[in-house]
């Protein structure tokens, strides 16, 4: 993998976890047409980010915890699927 | 930065405030504010070390010394919000994970015998799986070279909890910028990782 080969993964790889699961392998078709290299990395970030992920979800340190009245703004958010800061901010 | 919360002698001593005077030159408040941040870590530091491997080394007590001691280095850094101050913190955090990661890999291969003292708060939960620090670090490092923004959404995440909105303050870009390089981070530290033996 190269910054080169990164850069054009990024925006393919957003506008095919936006589309239906259905439309997913015939859009990556399309976009990398004989760039064999290109469909397999797009391919397997595509898998990855349909998997769980395990560890990567939860941080290491809470560090909210440090500051009681940051640790009760966002304690309880989901850091699971959808990442960091999705969750319902409590009061 | 301003606070909206003030003491009844007139002076703001909430974190916030203290912070945002920090961003202004205030050495004084910096005195004031250390230690505070201290305590608070001190407090909490051994029960959100949630995944270390079950032998880690790392006391609690030694964790706090050390960021510490960082943090005190760095009398410079223009800590302008809460969220910067938790991204310093993330990089801090990283730093002594992995400076500990390596120390206890080194005293293995000189065949140094760790006397495990564990407080057991930072064992890992039932049912969660270690972390290797390590890997994850590394890991973290050859994303950087291919997006170095994308590498410091991960950094700023997993070692400091920072939320997509922090995320987003500290790195003066739109949420939704960070949401999308997150979910594709996240995604290449998957396969990343399931290559570590």
């Amino acid at each position: 993998m190269t910054p080169e080969m990164w850069q054009r993964l990024k925006p393919l790889f957003d506008a095919a976890i936006e589309k239906p699961a259905a439309e997913r392998e015939r859009f990556v078709d399309e976009v990398c047409g004989d760039d064999i290299e290109l469909k397999k990395e797009l391919t397997a970030l595509l898998k990855a980010n349909d998997e769980q992920t395990g560890y990567i979800d939860t941080p290491v340190v809470n560090l909210g915890e440090w500051l009681p009245e940051r640790g009760r703004r966002w304690h309880g958010q989901s850091l699971r699927s959808d990442g960091p800061g999705t969750g319902t901010h409590r009061a | 930065l301003a606070s909206t919360r003030s003491t009844a002698g007139g002076q703001d001593t909430s974190i916030t405030a203290l912070l945002g005077q920090l961003s202004e030159g205030n050495r004084e408040v910096e005195a004031r504010l250390i230690p505070q941040i201290y305590e608070e870590l001190r407090r909490v530091a051994g029960r959100y070390m949630r995944f270390e491997r079950v032998n880690h080394t790392l006391q609690p007590t030694a964790l706090v010394n050390e960021a510490y001691t960082k943090l005190i280095q760095e009398p410079h850094v223009p800590w302008k919000s809460r969220a910067h101050f938790f991204a310093t913190a993330s990089r801090l955090m990283r730093h002594i994970l992995v400076d500990h990661a390596r120390a206890r890999r080194a005293g293995k291969r000189g065949g140094v015998q760790h006397q495990v003292t564990l407080a057991e708060d930072i064992l890992p939960a039932p049912g969660q799986s270690p972390i290797d620090v390590l890997a994850l670090h590394e890991a973290l490092e050859r994303l950087t070279v291919l997006d170095p923004r994308q590498g410091r959404i991960v950094e700023l995440h997993f070692f400091g909890s920072l939320s997509f909105e922090e995320i987003a303050a500290v790195l003066q870009v739109s949420e939704r910028t960070v949401k999308r390089d997150w979910r594709m981070a996240r995604a290449w530290l998957k396969l990343e990782l399931s290559k570590e033996p």
